[in-house]
Order: structure tokens, then C-alpha cells, then sequence
């Protein structure tokens, strides 16, 4: 199979229509209105959306579930197909598209050669040890792949907690020595923005590729994360925050405490140590995981899978071992 | 699609990456007179969770193997939950609360 016929079934997939106006100029509002900027500047974003080309975007996976992929496929207004046929041309995603083995790496050095340049995106931790050799893609292992891609792109974002800082293949004892992008590929000058969840909201991606072709660089925080969707912690904002307040905390999950919105902390919720934006952006604008009567593990935070487990008994209780 | 080469014997395929599944695979296939002679399947990526799960909680473990794959994730949460509940399993940890 050709390339293009490649790329012409990954947008048949996707949808062949392009998005009416309308359906496009909704999308450019609730960007606006998610960037913090108001309608206003709803324009601004329509402008640099149909005026630039859409950036080209080669996504690499690397050690992963792939959730993060399946959550932004999952994308509701915008959806998938509003973000590939609108806002990115995704030039190289295994999940996704048609092409595969000899076709797939031709499509992606095609992507690589591109005189405008691509953005990248990389899901998934990097394996690191003995050589990298625990995950390949092709003859090369990821590291290689991931180095090559990454330290020649416009852009670079680590697309969930993986990505950003090694994820839960890098919990204890850690046996393919998988890293985050930032620490793996620091030696080839990649600077990588951490969109950090496990998964995370497929907002906070849609956001900073929006952010960075309207104006530029998003703020980051200490971890790479950009401010705009990571300034505050979960606990900030969570519903059940009068009743932590009043001491008043749920003794089960099955209780009518807990039903009734009692505070989840004793049940080893961890929001008032995690910094993301659940409770005010929520997924797919319907709910999130602490509403929803489960506690928050603190997905966004670096090794969160070591240094916040247990995972249903506050972090003052330490490790059970 | 694939990638073919001639061997001494017939010819032989390659298709690295297959994609539009989750994860990581490689599949190898030897012709011969054009009729597939052997054919190999690998997985491109060890992870681990098997031994990262050790010395747990047992009611961590969903979390965790959920992480196995993001498309089949409650089946890896269901199955992990199975084997925690055995007698054997409650004997060797304490089931909180
Ligand atoms: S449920 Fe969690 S995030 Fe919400 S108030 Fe209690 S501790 Fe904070
Ligand atoms: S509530 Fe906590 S664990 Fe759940 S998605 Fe948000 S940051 Fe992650």
C-alpha cells in the first residue's frame, strides 16, 4: 500500500468531511475558553489555526498501554477527528494509522524530511537499560528512535505520566530501566513539555498544541508541566473540599458518607498533593475520578506509582512493608 | 506493507511495526514456493508489571495492571483482583480495614 493511500484511509477514518464552520469556530471557543484567554479570544485562535499550515505531528509510542492514545481518541468537543482535520496533521501514530512495517517507516522519514518541521510527540517511558534493548520499534530501540525524532523537532511533548517521567514500568525495582523523555534525552538537548496523567486530560495535549501555535511556549512548572493546566492541585478545587474542612471524612467507599461527599482523604485520596486541573476541566467536560467517589492517586506527579502507594491509605501511613 | 527478502531457501517477510493495535509487534513470516513455511510472532517490549507487582498491596494491584494495556484496561483490573481474593493470597497479606 502506497503512502498516501496510508494517509488518505487514516482520514476516512478520522471522518472525510472537514468540520463546518460552525463545528470549527465551537472548537476555537472552548480553546479559548480552556486557554484561560475568554472569547475574545476565540479569533485569535481561528486565525492562526486556517493561516498556518497544520503543524505535522509524528507520535511515537515507547513503553506504554497506550491510554493515553485511547483517551484522546476518546476526545469530546473537540473531537478526534475536529483535532487531526483542524488543528495537527498527525503524520505518524502506530495506534492509528493504516500504514504498517516498511510502509509505517517510510511515512515517518517522509515526516522527518518535512522542510517545516513537526512537532513530537512521544507516549511512553523510555527503556534505558542494557543498551535499551527491552523495547524496539523496527531495527532500532526506542531510545534510538525517540533521540533521533525528538532532539530534531520544533517541539517536543511528553504525552502522559510515562512520557514524562518514566510511569509505572519505572516502579520499584524498575527491570527494563525505563525514563521519562526529559532524563533520557537530556544528553541530546530535548526539552520536552509533560503533559503529565495516567492518562491526562486530553484537553491539557489539545491545549498546549493550541498554546503553542497561538503563542508560542506555555509556562512550564518546575516539572515541565505547563502552568496553565497544572498550577493547582487536585484538592484546590475538589467538591469535597468543606467537608475535609470539617473533618469530616468518608469511612468507606460503600458508605453513605462517601455517597453524601464526605472527604475521601482517609480512604488514601491524595489530591491535596497532586497538581492537575480534574476537578475544573474535567474529562470529556462530564466528571472525574474523586466526584466519582474514587480517591485521586496523584497520576500527575512524578514516581507517584512508589511515592503515593498504597493507594487506599493516606500518605502519612507510609509504606505497608 | 511489508518488507520482503530473498533467503537461500524461498523468501522471507517482515512486518515491523503492525500497527493499529496497542503495544508493541513484530511478525516474521518464511515462504516458500510463495506457501508460508514458518512464521514468527514477537512482542517488542518487556515491561515488567510482573515483577514490579511483588511485595505489594494486593488491593494495589488493579491499578497497576490495568496499566497493562489501555484498551482491554478492566479485564487486567478484574483478573488481578481474582487471584488477591484466594485464601492463600488473604493468608499472606493483611486485607486492610
Ligand atoms: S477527596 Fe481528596 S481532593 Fe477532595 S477534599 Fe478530600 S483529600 Fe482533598
Ligand atoms: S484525580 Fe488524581 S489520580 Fe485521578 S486523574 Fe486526576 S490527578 Fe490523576
Amino acid at each position: 500500500m502506497s503512502n498516501a493511500k496510508g494517509f488518505n484511509s487514516l482520514k476516512m477514518m478520522a471522518g472525510e468531511k472537514q468540520p463546518s464552520r460552525r463545528d470549527f469556530m465551537k472548537f476555537c471557543g472552548t480553546m479559548a475558553a480552556f486557554l484561560g484567554m475568554g472569547p475574545a479570544f476565540a479569533p485569535t485562535v481561528a486565525h492562526a489555526l486556517t493561516t498556518k499550515k497544520r503543524p505535522s505531528v509524528v507520535y511515537l509510542h515507547c513503553a506504554e498501554c497506550t491510554g493515553c492514545t485511547e483517551g484522546l481518541l476518546r476526545a469530546y468537543e473537540p473531537y478526534f477527528d475536529e483535532i487531526i482535520m483542524s488543528t495537527i496533521s498527525l503524520d505518524y501514530c502506530e495506534t492509528v494509522m493504516a500504514a504498517a512495517g516498511h510502509a509505517a517507516h517510510a511515512a515517518l522519514e517522509k515526516a522527518l524530511r518535512n522542510p517545516e518541521g513537526y512537532i513530537c510527540v512521544i507516549e511512553g517511558g523510555i527503556p534505558t537499560l542494557h543498551g535499551g534493548e527491552y523495547g524496539k520499534v523496527g531495527a532500532e530501540t526506542m531510545f534510538q528512535l525517540c533521540a533521533r525524532v525528538a532532539s530534531k523537532a520544533i517541539a517536543t511533548i511528553a504525552m502522559g505520566s510515562c512520557a514524562s517521567f518514566g510511569g509505572v514500568q519505572a516502579a520499584a525495582p524498575n527491570p527494563s530501566g525505563a525514563k521519562g523523555t526529559n532524563e533520557a534525552l537530556e544528553a541530546v538537548g530535548v526539552k520536552a513539555i509533560n503533559i503529565a496523567g495516567c492518562p491526562p486530560n486530553p484537553m491539557n495535549f489539545v491545549g498546549t498544541v493550541v498554546h503553542l501555535l497561538t503563542k508560542g511556549m506555555p509556562e512550564l512548572d518546575n516539572w515541565n508541566r505547563p502552568k496553565l493546566f497544572y498550577a493547582d492541585t487536585v484538592h484546590a478545587h475538589c467538591p469535597r473540599q468543606e467537608h475535609f474542612n470539617k473533618g469530616e471524612f468518608a469511612p468507606s467507599f460503600d458508605s453513605k458518607e462517601a455517597k453524601k461527599g464526605w472527604c475521601l482523604y482517609k480512604l488514601g485520596c491524595k489530591g491535596p498533593y497532586t497538581y492537575n486541573n480534574c476537578p475544573t476541566a474535567l474529562f470529556n467536560q462530564v466528571n472525574w475520578p474523586v466526584q466519582a467517589g474514587a480517591p485521586c492517586i496523584g497520576c500527575s506527579e512524578p514516581n507517584f506509582w512508589d511515592d503515593y502507594s498504597p493507594f487506599f491509605h493516606p500518605i502519612e501511613d507510609g509504606s505497608e512493608t | 506493507m511489508s518488507q520482503t527478502t530473498a533467503t537461500s531457501t524461498g523468501k522471507r517477510l517482515i512486518v515491523d511495526p503492525v500497527t493499529r493495535i496497542e503495544g508493541h509487534l513484530k511478525v516474521e513470516v518464511e515462504l516458500e514456493n510463495d506457501r508460508v513455511k514458518n512464521a514468527w510472532v514477537s512482542t517488542q517490549l518487556y515491561r515488567g508489571i510482573e515483577q514490579i507487582l511483588k511485595g505489594r498491596p494486593p488491593e494495589d494491584a488493579p491499578l497497576f495492571t490495568q496499566r497493562a494495556c489501555g484498551v482491554c484496561t478492566n479485564t487486567h483490573a478484574l483478573t488481578s483482583i481474582r487471584p488477591s481474593r484466594t485464601p492463600s493470597a488473604l493468608k499472606c497479606r493483611r486485607w486492610p480495614g
